[in-house]
């Protein structure tokens, strides 16, 4: 067709091809949950078949994934589960977790604090499939605890929040926070504003703690960077002084080179922005 | 800025008067590196960082001489900067040949911006995803310009692009009346000062991640890079960051609780409790 000013532009068909009503709509899988033996065998030993469970951290993205890798997760941290969602065939996954590209869901639990595990979630866990992660993930680790603490920490593109002030001014990447009603006290970072909303697995996690009065608190950080720099896993830093985490904390002298390799593998792959 | 059923094409008017795809090819810009164009009363600079490449590839250019006397440092879509700075060196190679000239740099920046107008108001086009930083000298005297996806230009005393650049734009601010009377090692001291303010704490300038293009009255535009550029880097080395730097991770933990508090909010994390919970009177409000 031609537009206005003579030049031909193509023009997008509009019939439809019968065959494609017969296409099956596609079904949305399910998450699935692995447990190590060891966990499997202590969990027979439960009567609720649950692990007790005292500090839950869960990272979800790269730049909360890259913060708890770094300064959380040390040696003394072993992989006791691992949860598939949403994976496809195309989707390389490397052994030492050190790849960018790595869609992987691990659990881990301190040596030292056996009552204390962190979930690592690099995957892209649809909103679909929230609800079934949140329900496997909690069908072995038991939040009966009085004492259960939870932490979620995810990230978000400054592009998604609304503000009246241009995000420019508010300097990112910036913190804000949400919590359930039985947390006590304040989160170390501001409450998000309304309009904004978290949606997705953090929103589901965070929504099954209200419910179950859970003691849970929710750390969003919007940044304006695709991948995660120095700056964006950094501000979660102050964190490491907030409930739960500052339980979980031990001498970590290799922070800043785990930090600095992270960074440089994401960085290695944003070529296409000089 | 949020989705919304008015940002698909760039030909499409939000009832606000605004036009969504522009805005957000502007975002591509602040996804490049840092840039930091100066200007003296004799020379004008462009100092940029680098990003660190693969191991496998060659760098990638930050700095493009375009002609005899003007540069150009790119921030956003490699491509599309490809693409520009090609444009630039021919109209710059017509002025030549046609004129027996040197283009002067307002004509130069004004062809990019009228060429840039066109993708902003055709249907199935797109504006480009980078800003440059011009410096040029001409029978004017030195210039930086700033051009942006959105086809302006703006004739600049001195300019920071790219990822991080307030923390630069800030510096710059500060020190403007110094620029007009430097000397050209001090004004380049002023731009590696401002780049240096754009990185976290623990990462330096060193030759291999900075870039620096210089164009002046009996200057031809050079680039600086690699082993050339070190020269200048002993200019500010071992001087302490200005205050604006982002604060070191290993901060102490009061050092790290300071950014995050804002009024009405905040007071330290309640202890965990061993026995019966202590409730806090909870902060709902903002």
């Amino acid at each position: 067709m031609a537009s206005f000013f003579g030049e031909i532009i193509q023009s997008r068909s509009r019939a439809v091809d019968e065959d494609e009503d017969e296409l099956d709509c596609p079904t949305i899988s399910t998450t699935n949950i692995r447990w190590s033996p060891v966990v499997r065998a202590e969990v027979l030993k439960k009567p609720d078949g649950k692990l007790p469970c005292q500090s839950l951290i869960i990272a979800i993205g790269p730049a909360a994934s890259a913060f708890a890798q770094s300064y959380i997760l040390t040696e003394n941290y072993y992989v006791v589960g691992a949860l598939f969602s949403g994976l496809e065939d195309t989707d390389i996954n490397t052994f030492d977790q050190l790849s960018p590209t790595d869609k992987t869901c691990y659990i881990y639990r301190c040596r030292q604090i056996p009552d204390a595990f962190l979930c690592l979630c690099k995957t892209d866990v649809s909103p679909e499939q929230s609800y079934s992660f949140t329900e496997q993930l909690f069908s072995c680790i038991s939040s009966d605890s009085p004492h259960f603490y939870m932490s979620i920490l995810c990230s978000c593109m400054t592009s998604e929040y609304k503000s009246d002030v241009p995000v420019s001014d508010m300097n990112p990447p910036f913190l804000r926070s949400l919590k359930t009603n039985k947390f006590p006290g304040t989160p170390l970072g501001p409450y998000l504003e309304q309009p904004n909303l978290v949606s997705g697995l953090p929103a589901q996690l965070l929504t099954y703690a209200q419910m179950k009065d859970l003691k849970t608190v929710l750390y969003i950080c919007y940044t304006d960077s695709v991948y995660p720099d120095y700056a964006s896993i950094r501000i979660f830093h102050p964190l490491l002084q907030s409930t739960p985490i500052r339980d979980l904390i031990q001498e970590n002298p290799r922070a800043e080179e785990a930090l600095k390799k992270i960074v440089e593998l994401y960085s290695v792959q944003n070529v296409m922005y000089l | 800025m949020f989705r919304n059923q008015y940002d698909n094409d760039v030909t499409v008017w939000s009832p606000q008067g605004r036009i969504h795809q522009i805005e957000y090819a502007m975002e591509a810009v602040k996804q490049g590196s840092a840039t930091i164009g100066l200007k003296s009363k004799t020379h004008a600079i462009l100092v940029a960082l680098k990003r660190a490449p693969s191991e496998l590839s060659a760098y990638q250019k930050k700095i493009l001489p375009i002609d005899d006397h003007v540069g150009a440092a790119i921030a956003g879509l490699t491509a599309d900067a490809r693409l520009l700075s090609n444009f630039m060196r021919s109209e710059c190679m017509n002025s030549r040949y046609a004129y027996d000239q040197a283009l002067p740099i307002s004509r130069l920046v004004s062809a990019i911006g009228n060429k840039s107008q066109i993708l902003t108001q055709r249907y199935g086009r797109r504006p480009f995803g980078v800003g440059l930083l011009i410096a040029g000298y001409d029978s004017q005297g030195p210039h930086i310009y700033q051009t942006c996806p959105s086809a302006n230009y703006y004739d600049c005393k001195a300019m920071a692009i790219g990822a991080r650049s307030q923390s630069a734009r800030t510096y710059v601010e500060k020190h403007l009346d110094k620029f007009l009377d430097c000397s050209l090692e001090e004004l380049v001291a002023h731009g590696l000062r401002a780049l240096r303010d754009t990185l976290p704490s623990e990462i330096n300038l060193t030759n291999k991640n900075c870039s620096l293009g210089v164009v002046g009255k009996d200057m031809d535009f050079t680039i600086y890079d690699d082993e050339k550029v070190e020269q200048y880097l002993a200019l500010i080395e071992g001087e302490e960051r200005s205050s604006r730097a982002p604060p070191p991770a290993d901060g102490g933990p009061e050092g790290e609780q300071e950014p995050m508090q804002q009024e009405g909010e905040g007071g330290p994390e309640q202890p965990r409790p061993d026995g019966p919970e202590v409730q806090q009177p909870e902060a709902m409000d903002q």
